[in-house]
């Protein structure tokens, strides 16, 4: 028996024949997974683990569920339908809807990307970088990725950043975090009913649930082709991206509330926690902090002028895709494109009014989730779409209340900061 | 007649249906669309007579006459015959926009903005759909004429329609498009309107297209395409298939579209061509784009001048199926010079048995291979020729300037404009 036909014949095990076909799917599910540890997550996660120490770790539990309810809906629209959700957005809503929707997410996603860079430039500062070397660097390193590399080998570096982002693993456990209060912050969670408190859950949940990660995640399920009866291979996908958020995110803030809480250090950025972790756990615990950071950044800044392009093309039947040659799909690259140079120039511009973009992004990003979200849980619902893979009663109690707690929480996460503003 | 030129659906959708006394019977808010003849046809205006009350239709023989500003119906409020809607009627606005139009196999292409409709034998028939930019801004409500600095920018947007002509039914209702690309009603395509196709379809799907066509049909209809697509097309073939594309190509196109692509590429094309082929199209390609050797074709009926007419008639049987365009004999000698020329149908009302050299016209038009390519056509416009010969200095003939091809210098711009834009 040579060596080929012992291989074949353990692919015929039902154990590796799984295992092959799970690898091939896996992708979509803990790329998005980790996309959603962007800079804006991290520094959400940082500044609670500072403020609150462990207090807060309860709130990845919902975070969890809220996150797999919609990314599961995702990937079965786009396993059954074949069609990406802005297509389908444009096919059951019209023109307009769609028109209105997708301009407030491009200017969102313009913010969000500039964010991204202002995370790139936070983290090399850390290691003595300038913003003006490190963000175009990093700017033309990402598109070049894009435009002259495949999907294949794009989606296999974004799996290795993805690894990457468990240095939070090693971070925290640097920091020497007191095992028996985590324990007990998860099974009996302190709840306080002030404004920042809850500001701060409400930023967690949040910040792990985006309008434009659900376009991207049903996009690479289809670039992916992946077919019904592997609908369970993808649904680990998804479950194995969610766990990974959750994960990074309680080492975040476990790192920090090990130290920074412990030490009454409150700190405001991402940057700062990097900043703040040298001295108290060991420069090398800052630098991987820091160096998670970056790698968090460049990911995503890579991920969402591509997803935006990606969903503006879908809906209004431009060519799309990254396999595609750059005059194949001139719209797409020159909207990929676009948005990089812009996010570039905002974080790039000296005395740019960084926080106030943040801020409006949030804002933009919390109006267009339950409008998103809506549109999912009709779309998800019709026979005509989706055939016998409608939602059950179960799913459905789920995603509404997901929906509808999602809008509450939106709701405040906007009023807030625009009434805390005003006061 | 009820109605004159050519509108589109989005301009008729929300207007009101007046009776013959000028009260208002309701708004437009679909159209019902069955098959026709060869476009499908607009049975009936969908109409709602108040908000909230039931969809129903007027059927279009009972509408007086319509244009962009009022819509009348024949009949008397009390004598309307309005109708519910059936089941599984197809709906324009609610099936048919908004979809995509894909192509056989399954890869999208573009999506339905608008319709145009227009008024055939008295029935209104859907005759293109917009899949543009215009259309977009129309569906938006953008397309504002009163605003004329916009007005300007959107008149620089080009149009672009499919003509229903390429669009087929995939299934029994018309909902699901696809873009007619079955072998059969390709075949039977003028070459233009192949070209027309191509240019439209993913380049993924190009060469599966010119695999199941074949490589005559494609070598028509390849000169037919706008010079961008045409490179394209050609840059990403294999040399393989390029070479024999080009071999069934007349020379003269063949050197025009290698004379254009990339030295190297070319040079690999012609170096996969047959020897016979080859030489052609390297003589062409010699001489500069603007002049009369550039114009030219070297297929072209030589025979010496010992020859009688009946073996003339013997030998033009045996090679008209290769030469394009027979209209007239050139007499040479042994050095290949002209000597002469005989319109083909003198042939016809001579003896049999007569010499050429007796009966050939010796005061032949010719041009120099450097002269202008405009100096060539006037020649032929002065001259009334359907072919001039083209010598070098010795008088050799090298090739000839057919008619067809001096349209392209007088018209240069309907060899640019690109495909499927109407007015």
């Amino acid at each position: 028996m040579t060596l080929g036909d012992k291989v074949k014949q353990r692919l015929k095990t039902p154990f590796f024949a799984n295992l092959v076909i799970f690898l091939s799917i896996l992708g979509p599910g803990i790329i998005t997974g980790s996309v959603d540890n962007d800079a804006g997550g991290i520094t959400t996660y940082a500044v609670a683990g500072s403020h609150y120490g462990y207090r807060l770790l309860w709130t990845l539990l919902p975070a969890f569920v809220v996150l797999l309810v919609v990314q599961e809906m995702n990937a079965r629209m786009g396993i059954v339908t074949g069609k990406g959700l802005a297509d389908l957005i444009r096919e059951s809503f019209g023109v307009k809807i769609t028109f209105y929707i997708f301009l407030g997410l491009l200017v969102a996603d313009i913010g969000n990307t500039a964010t991204e860079f202002a995370g790139i430039a936070g983290s090399m500062q850390i290691f003595g970088v300038s913003k003006y070397l490190s963000v175009p660097l990093a700017a033309v390193a990402v598109w070049i990725l894009v435009v002259k590399g495949t999907y294949k080998f794009a989606e296999r570096i974004f799996l290795v950043f993805s690894v990457f982002l468990l240095s939070y693993v090693v971070s925290a456990l640097l920091a020497k975090p007191d095992w028996l209060k985590i324990g007990a912050a998860l099974i009996r969670p302190q709840v306080q009913f002030d404004r920042p408190y809850l500001g701060m859950v409400i930023g967690i949940i949040g910040t792990t649930i985006a309008p434009w990660m659900q376009f991207y995640m049903q996009s690479a399920v289809i670039e992916k082709r992946i077919k019904l009866k592997d609908y369970r291979f993808a649904l680990w996908d998804v479950i194995i991206g969610c766990l990974a958020t959750v994960t990074v995110a309680f080492f975040i803030i476990i790192a920090c509330a090990a130290t920074l809480h412990e030490q009454g250090i409150e700190i405001h950025e991402a940057k700062d926690a990097a900043l703040a972790l040298k001295p108290l756990a060991g420069a090398f615990a800052g630098e991987i902090f820091a160096f998670g950071l970056f790698v968090a950044s460049i990911f995503s800044a890579t991920i969402l002028p591509l997803a935006t392009a990606f969903y503006v093309c879908e809906a209004f039947g431009f060519e799309a895709g990254i396999d595609k040659k750059l005059k194949e799909a001139p719209k797409f690259y020159a909207l990929f494109t676009a948005i990089i140079v812009i996010g570039v120039i905002i974080i790039l511009i000296p005395g740019a009014p960084l926080i106030a973009i943040t801020i409006w992004t949030q804002v933009l990003n919390g109006m267009l989730l339950p409008v998103v979200l809506i549109c999912m849980m009709i779309m998800v619902n019709k026979k005509e779409i989706m055939g016998v893979h409608v939602n059950n009663r179960f799913q459905n109690l789920v995603g509404w209340s997901t929906s509808l707690l999602l809008i509450i929480l939106t709701f405040f996460l906007i009023a807030w900061p625009l009434l805390a503003r005003l006061a | 007649m009820k109605f004159q030129g050519e509108i589109f659906l989005s301009e008729l959708t929300g207007k009101n249906v007046l009776a013959p006394d000028g009260g208002s019977i309701g708004k437009i808010r679909d159209f019902t669309v069955i098959r026709g003849e060869v476009f499908p046809q607009i049975d009936a205006f969908v109409i709602r007579t108040r908000p909230g009350a039931p969809l129903l239709r007027l059927a279009y023989e009972d509408i007086e006459l319509f244009n962009r500003r009022f819509i009348l119906s024949r009949l008397q409020p009390d004598q309307l015959r309005l109708q519910a809607l059936r089941e599984k009627e197809t709906l324009a606005v609610r099936d048919i926009w908004d979809k995509q139009i894909v192509d056989i196999n399954g890869a999208k292409i573009v999506r339905v903005n608008d319709i145009k409709v227009r008024e055939i034998d008295g029935k209104l028939s859907l005759i293109a759909v917009d899949v543009g930019i215009r259309g977009l801004l129309r569906r938006l409500g953008l397309k504002k004429d009163d605003w004329p600095l916009w007005k300007k920018m959107v008149q620089r947007i080009p149009y672009d329609l499919i003509s229903w002509r390429f669009i087929q039914a995939l299934e029994d209702d018309i909902t699901h498009l696809s873009l007619t690309v079955s072998t059969r009603d390709m075949q039977s395509l003028h070459p233009y309107e192949i070209a027309d196709i191509l240019t439209q379809i993913p380049p993924d799907n190009q060469a599966a297209l010119i695999d199941t066509l074949g490589i005559d049909t494609i070598a028509e209809a390849i000169p037919e395409m706008d010079e961008k697509h045409q490179k394209d097309l050609m840059e990403r073939m294999d040399q393989g298939k390029a070479a024999d594309i080009m071999e069934a190509m007349s020379p003269d196109d063949a050197a025009d579209i290698l004379g254009d692509m990339p030295e190297e590429k070319a040079d690999a094309i012609i170096g996969e061509m047959h020897g016979e082929e080859a030489e052609d199209v390297k003589e062409l390609l010699r001489h500069e784009e603007d002049t009369a050797g550039g114009l030219m074709t070297t297929d072209f009926l030589a025979v010496n001048p010992e020859l009688t007419v009946a073996e003339a008639l013997a030998f033009i049987r045996l090679v008209c199926a290769e030469i394009e365009n027979i209209y007239v004999l050139y007499v040479l000698d042994k050095q290949e010079r002209l000597l002469g020329s005989l319109p083909i149908n003198d042939l016809f009302s001579q003896p049999l048995d007569a010499k050429l050299a007796t009966i050939m016209n010796t005061r032949v038009k010719t041009i120099h291979s450097d002269s202008d390519d405009m100096e060539a056509a006037e020649i032929m416009a002065k001259y009334n020729l359907l072919s001039l010969p083209v010598v070098d200095k010795k008088n050799k003939l090298i090739g000839i300037i057919t008619v067809d091809d001096t349209l392209e210098v007088l018209l240069p711009s309907i060899k640019k404009r690109s495909r499927y834009r109407q007015k």
